[in-house]
């Protein structure tokens, strides 16, 4: 147990820092351009301490949470930051998750010692970071095919972007417009939050001073996860999924998980877990470690604050080579929103056997990735992307909920008057899918239906799991119905592999069923 | 001979409390009585009888009212049995809604239900396109297929949204009439709200729906039991409208209450030359707050009850779980908290002695921050009681009482902070260029250390300030407001037309609702460039020009080059119904003559005096306490209090 903080300070600062986090996440949000982040909410805003530990976090994405602290210390690492100064950094090998979601970091330097007292970011994903497919989120052989892979680099050099890697990046990535209106929105968002924390720290004593008062908040969340881990039975569990794809050496892959739970001390151990993968499933270490972040956060009690504390009783063993801890040059695209999902399948089912009666069964385990965009040769149309929600699981606390975004996404659908006034397609169904949840004391939640039917030319890709095997159900509950896609052609339906690339014929119909989740306890 | 100016009465029903303020030619009065929230009409019934019983047979009178009972109806899921109609293959558009959930982290996701069942969302075989042309025609079979099925469902409301329909209401029209056999309240997504997000329409349209029974029989229920067309209601927007006008649109009234107290914040802030203001109403469970600039609150676009948005016009208010009543505790971790938990009124804080859990209010208390008895002594406070809650959380803390009583104050200070410092965020503003004007009861209790968080040095305390609200009824104007999406063709002129249409048709309302003299329309566009996802709203006259500038203001940039479109046009329209008697905006100046008044004190140096004792010009020093029956204005150290024109009392930083 560390220290004994003074109880008001402690809230005090947890109040400032915290409203530094959310503020930078609200001017992003009011100045972005993209749907994508103004409308959907698919950004991150967090501040540091100087050498990268998390301190507050503006919770908007879980699969942001454990991945932010590991591109602030990549851009650390790497790239010099001066006062002035922001890095970008996307890479999943540098500390990113996958292309799309671009890290923008600044520091923070106390003028009194001339050194870093902070770090400030914002993560955003970005609807387009170029590669092979509009979207940037297709399966693909390589890394290099997914789109501009972007190491930590110094973007803006005192207070001004440089104009070489502007035109680098807005190069290399489609609708530059939209992207060039959404950087100009995460840098002017750190702008706000280094004054911000100036400000703050006239009245608490300088940033130094505030910096060290930032870290009493770590001990804070470190303890409210001790004493949450000390309640729950001590044990080991194991558990295992298939992730419905062929390792690239040829045998299925899964994900397995072992926990054990001794004290105040929560081992995680990813042994026994397959090697690299095709289709983009692999994940990088920062996804893994945010699934984990995340898991350790939903046990903890409600008004937690989400940083770095939260995993000092936690230990986190991810061996190498295997297909959560990604080397290069393997695809990511969808590492970070489906193999991140069944990851947290495994820590749930692997605490519903440690904690029996505590914890709900997996739920649909899938964020039902799709975009499209223009085909050769088809009309201009800008990139779309969407994820489909689906039933969460039954639990001891009631049936699971439908069609909702579950774990690591939570962003907001697209209007169908929208998409119908953007982009050429006509939804002809969002409905409940029928009987989709499994059967259980408390059912899992339903899974939707959405049909799209496209009027022009279009390339679809497709980014889902759980299509082969169904999501589990938990104490004797049936497990939810498994996902499936198909195509209806000139009246002729025909199922799509749920990782694919699609080109569609004006007239296709789309019919994506998402899955329901599993049930718990016996019917 | 009754005055050529009637009486005009406020009456604003919150959870403890129902205030009446009156003005007349005689002067103004407040009348202060207990809710009765089984049947809040008699409250104010009471309230209005004891003003005007007062008055000489035949004085005319009229009643603004702000009311809770949509909001509450919301809030308490006591609202009618709604059916929804949607286009048919979107009968779970509400069940799915935007898929989000509530509170990212939790070991089950929840999402808010919906406030109509799946199993009564009906689909009507019909489909509008995009482009405003039928897809799929609404036949007359059709029509009487979708009626049986909505009749079978035995609604007590009904609401219909489909696709497209602010593009195209034909189908929705027709649907209306028909269904207007089978129930009274029948409401078309198109007229509620033209938003061309099916979500957000539906919801809003829902809603209309879900108060419309309850609304409409306690609005009548008070119409008929005062005199012919005295009685107005306020709007969320902070104008009134007339009764007829509450059935019509019910969701206009729910942020009725809080929307008065913006109303009235809009009067004070004009007649002390404030241009910015940011209002601080701090109640026993929650805090509003809102900005009003240049002399008015500026409209959102969006209403917020509970998890509920409705897209009406409204006086942008965010709220934050910290009041008064706000549980003080100390969590697993070993930080202080106040809030969200609340003490509520029953069994309300320990210092009103029914065993109820330590709060803000008993750490003021202890403090000498408030008065031993409030309400001019009517209400008791049992100081024994907050000192033995304290001491078992203090000792829980570590800390010793007064420690852990300053340091309450300072978490809820810090708290409500963070929302004002989120809602000027989002708003691009900066909370030091606003004064703070506090009221509620307990407003003035905290507005100082606020605003010391902040770094603002003004806050404005008016007179009265836990009736503050009421008094903002006196001052709204009538108000009606249309919208329309902007035709997809034919330029200014077709936007021209719409407007005009628009004009009359907030102007056969406003004058049906008994406007007189000449009406005030403002008429605004919400624009974007072609392509983006949302829009900013800039006034109709130059729109394009303003587009860009208002982009560069709000954004930071802005493509003159780029092409723009208008997506909706909007046209709201004012007038009075009786001349004189508002609350006078006229501009009262700063004292010219300052006199420091000397306070008796108490052990701790806090000085106290009675508000009454105040006079234009006098200065009170901090740390001092300013007693006055409906709330406690509390000076810091270092902070000085004077006494303005209008008895309002400005407190800034003296160091």
């Amino acid at each position: 147990m560390s220290r004994r903080d003074d109880p008001v300070a402690l809230a005090l600062t947890r109040d400032l820092l915290e409203s530094v986090a959310e503020e930078m996440a609200a001017v992003c949000i009011r100045t972005a351009v993209s749907p994508n982040v103004k409308d959907r909410r698919d950004l991150s805003a967090a501040v540091f301490d100087a050498k990268g530990v998390m301190v507050a976090h503006a919770a908007h994405i879980p699969v942001h949470l454990g991945a932010m602290p590991l591109s602030v210390r990549a851009v650390l690492d790497t790239c010099p930051l001066e006062p002035g100064d922001v890095a970008l950094v996307n890479d999943p090998y540098a500390g990113g998750t996958h292309l799309p979601d671009i890290t923008a970091v600044r520091a923070v330097f106390d003028p009194a010692t001339q050194r870093r007292a902070f770090l400030v970011a914002v993560r955003a994903h970005h609807a387009d970071v170029g590669g092979a497919v509009p979207g940037s989120m297709a399966p693909a052989d390589d890394v290099y095919a997914e789109g501009l892979r972007i190491p930590p680099v110094r973007w803006v050099v005192n207070e001004t972007p440089d104009p070489g890697v502007t035109s680098l990046l807005l190069s290399n990535m489609r609708d530059a417009d939209e992207r060039r209106g959404d950087l100009a929105a995460q840098a002017g968002a750190l702008r706000l939050g280094e004054r911000r924390l100036r400000e703050l720290a006239a009245g608490a004593g300088g940033l130094t001073r505030l910096a060290r008062r930032g870290a009493s908040l770590v001990r804070y969340a470190g303890r409210l996860a001790a004493a949450a881990l000390e309640r729950l039975a001590d044990g080991s569990a194991k558990a295992r999924l298939d992730l419905e794809v062929d390792g690239v050496d040829g045998k299925p892959a899964r994900v397995a998980v072992r926990l054990t739970k001794q004290g105040t001390r929560l081992t995680v151990d990813f042994s026994g877990t397959t090697g690299p993968v095709g289709m983009g499933l692999n994940a990088p270490r920062a996804v893994t470690q945010s699934a984990v972040y995340y898991f350790v956060r939903c046990l903890c009690p409600d008004g937690t604050p989400t940083n770095d504390g939260l995993m000092e009783h936690v230990d986190v063993v991810v061996p190498d080579g295997c297909l959560l801890a990604a080397r290069p040059p393997a695809p990511v695209a969808g590492g970070n929103v489906e193999t991140s999902q069944r990851v947290v399948d495994a820590l749930w089912l692997a605490a519903a056997r440690l904690w029996p009666g505590r914890v709900p069964a997996p739920g649909c385990g899938t964020m039902s990735n799709w975009t499209f965009g223009r085909a050769p040769d088809g009309p201009p149309m800008p990139s779309y992307y969407e994820t489909i929600p689906g039933g969460a699981g039954g639990g001891p606390d009631g049936a699971g909920a439908d069609a909702i975004q579950q774990h690591m996404t939570n962003t907001r659908g697209t209007p169908v008057e929208v998409l119908e006034a953007r982009w050429p397609v006509r939804v002809e169904r969002l409905a409940l899918r029928p009987r989709s949840g499994g059967a259980g004391k408390q059912a899992g939640g339903r899974g939707v239906i959405r049909e799209v039917r496209f009027l022009e030319p279009a390339v679809v890709s497709l980014m889902m799991t759980r299509h082969a095997t169904p999501p589990p159900g938990v104490a004797g509950g049936k497990p939810g119905r498994a996902g499936r896609v198909t195509l209806v052609r000139g009246g002729r339906a025909r199922r799509l592999d749920p990782r694919a690339r699609v080109d569609i014929r004006p007239g296709d119909v789309l019919r994506i069923e998402t899955p329901g989740g599993g049930g718990w306890g016996r019917p | 001979m009754p005055p050529a100016h009637p009486i005009r009465l406020g009456v604003d029903t919150g959870g403890t409390f129902t205030d009446v303020v009156w003005t007349g030619p005689s002067g103004r009065g407040v009348k202060k009585l207990a809710s009765t929230p089984d049947d809040p009409a008699r409250a104010v019934l009471d309230g209005v009888a004891a003003v005007t019983g007062a008055l000489p047979a035949g004085t005319p009178y009229t009643v603004h009212h702000g009311t809770t009972v949509g909001t509450n109806a919301v809030l308490t899921r006591g609202g009618a049995r709604v059916v929804l109609v949607t286009t048919r293959g979107f009968e779970a558009l509400l069940a799915v809604g935007r898929g989000q959930r509530e509170g990212l982290h939790r070991m089950a996701p929840r999402r808010v239900a919906p406030l109509v069942e799946v199993a009564n969302c009906v689909g009507a075989e019909e489909r509008m396109g995009a482009d405003a042309r039928p897809v799929q025609s609404l036949t007359s079979a059709a029509l009487d297929r979708l009626a049986a099925a909505v009749e079978r469902r035995r609604p007590e409301a009904v609401a219909v949204c489909l696709l497209h329909a602010p593009r195209n209401a034909a189908h929705e029209r027709r649907i209306v009439k028909r269904l207007r056999d089978v129930c009274p309240y029948v409401y078309a997504s198109a007229a509620s709200s033209p938003d061309p997000r099916e979500v957000e329409r539906a919801t809003t349209t829902v809603l209309d729906a879900y108060v419309a029974p309850l609304v409409a029989r306690y609005v009548a229920s008070l119409a008929d039991a005062l005199p012919p067309d005295a009685l107005t209601i306020l709007r969320s927007d902070g104008g009134r409208m007339a009764v007829t006008e509450v059935r019509a649109s019910p969701v206009r009234t729910l942020l009725s209450g809080p929307a008065a107290g913006v109303a009235a914040a809009r009067v004070l802030a004009a007649r002390h030359g404030l241009p910015r203001v940011l209002t601080f109403d701090v109640g026993g469970t929650s805090t509003d707050v809102a900005w009003v600039e240049g002399g008015a609150a500026p409209l959102g676009s969006e209403l917020h009850v509970g998890p509920f948005a409705a897209g009406v016009p409204s006086v942008p208010i965010e709220t934050v779980g910290a009041g008064g009543g706000s549980v003080v505790r100390v969590d697993s971790g070993g930080a202080l908290r106040v809030g969200p938990e609340s003490a509520g009124a029953a069994p309300g804080p320990a210092c009103y002695g029914r065993g109820g859990p330590f709060a803000l209010t008993d750490a003021w208390l202890l403090l000498g921050r408030i008065p031993d008895a409030l309400l001019g002594g009517d209400f008791a406070l049992d100081r024994a009681a907050a000192r033995r809650a304290a001491a078992r959380v203090a000792k829980a803390a570590g800390l010793s009482v007064p420690a852990l009583c300053r340091g309450a104050v300072a978490v809820a200070a810090t708290t409500t902070a963070r929302a004002l410092r989120l809602a000027s965020a989002a708003r691009g503003h900066d909370p030091r260029d606003a004064a703070l004007l506090a009221f509620g009861g307990a407003g003035p209790v905290l507005a100082c250390d606020t605003a010391d968080q902040l770094g603002m040095r003004d806050v404005l305390v008016p007179t009265d300030p836990g009736t503050f609200a009421a008094s903002g009824a006196l001052a709204a104007p009538l108000r009606a407001d249309a919208s329309a999406l902007a035709p997809a063709k034919g330029g200014e002129t077709a936007l021209d037309r719409v407007g005009k249409r628009l004009r009359r048709e907030v102007e056969t309302r406003l004058l049906a609702e008994g406007a007189r003299g000449p009406l005030r329309f403002v008429e605004e566009v919400d624009a974007r460039y072609a392509g983006q996802a949302f829009e900013v709203t800039v006034a109709r006259d130059g729109w394009r020009e303003r587009f860009h500038d208002r982009h560069e203001a709000r954004y930071g940039f802005a493509d003159a080059r780029r092409p723009v479109e208008c997506v909706r046009l909007r046209v709201r329209a004012e007038g009075d119904d009786h001349p004189g008697a508002r609350p006078s905006d006229a501009h009262v100046a700063a004292p010219r003559h300052v006199r420091t008044r000397r306070l008796a004190r108490d052990a701790k140096g806090v000085g106290t005096c009675a508000r009454s004792t105040l006079s234009p010009g006098d200065r009170v020093r901090g740390p001092a306490r300013i007693d006055e029956v409906s709330g406690t204005s509390f000076v810091p150290d270092g902070w000085s209090a004077v006494c303005l024109g209008d008895a309002a009392l400005r407190i800034g930083r003296t160091r």
